[in-house]
């Protein structure tokens, strides 16, 4: 967790950013949240699956910071919605199958046709000491946002989705 | 029947006032429990379950 609270720093996260995790149950899910939540952050949770439309509804919506994401296969995905994801301060990958490009893009140029600020999160981390800062944080903070997808069944068609607080 | 192990320590319970938020009740748990099992996950890559504790979750 305090590594995550590193790499969350290391982008200037601070109370009240807003940072997107989209990754299937893993202990890093949790460390992330957690990470994020002591620097007083707010955490939106993505499906994995959804579709990239609604991802793209989302980011904008809450004003995303930070997105994480589990690879660079998910990128090629998101590529679909690069207009969203330019706004990101950065998006943040587990691990990484096309390590050469990451780092094109760390760099600040531009992998293939479009420029995603990816980056590996043990690049961020390697060499540097961790500790755990604890955000003085109120009962009453917002601490997640969760989006719902409705269906409207009756046009066959899927509304945005709608924001709840926690 | 369940048998319960009497001699096993018991953790006093984190109350909302000393947690306060969701990360003082992860912080508060780290310090209560901090060899404690805090993750059981099944690792893709060795393809075996593995256990995190809470004080290696903190790291």
């Amino acid at each position: 967790m305090a590594k995550w609270q590193t790499v969350l720093q290391s982008f200037g996260i601070k109370a009240k950013d807003k940072v997107a995790i989209m990754l299937n149950n893993c202990p890093e899910w949790v460390f992330a949240e957690q990470a994020a939540l002591s620097l007083g952050a707010i955490v939106v949770p993505l499906y994995t699956n959804d579709r990239p439309g609604n991802i793209a509804f989302i980011l904008t919506d809450a004003d995303i910071s930070i997105l994480i994401i589990k690879n660079d296969k998910q990128t090629d995905f998101l590529e679909q919605i690069s207009t969203e994801l330019q706004k990101l301060s950065a998006i943040i990958t587990l691990e990484t199958s096309h390590k050469d490009s990451l780092d094109t893009a760390s760099s600040g140029s531009h992998a293939g046709e479009i420029m995603l600020p990816t980056y590996y999160y043990q690049d961020k981390i390697t060499g540097k000491h961790h500790s755990c800062l604890e955000y003085n944080s109120n009962p009453d903070d917002l601490n997640h946002c969760l989006y719902i997808g409705h269906y409207r069944e009756t046009k066959g068609c899927h509304a945005q989705p709608s924001e709840y607080s926690l | 029947m369940k048998e319960y192990n009497i001699s096993h320590p018991v953790i006093k319970p984190i109350t909302p006032g000393s947690a306060v938020s969701l990360s003082g009740l992860f912080f508060n748990r780290v310090k209560a429990t901090p060899d404690k099992i805090a993750y059981h996950y099944y690792d893709l890559v060795s393809k075996t379950w593995k256990n995190l504790t809470w004080s290696e979750a903190y790291k």
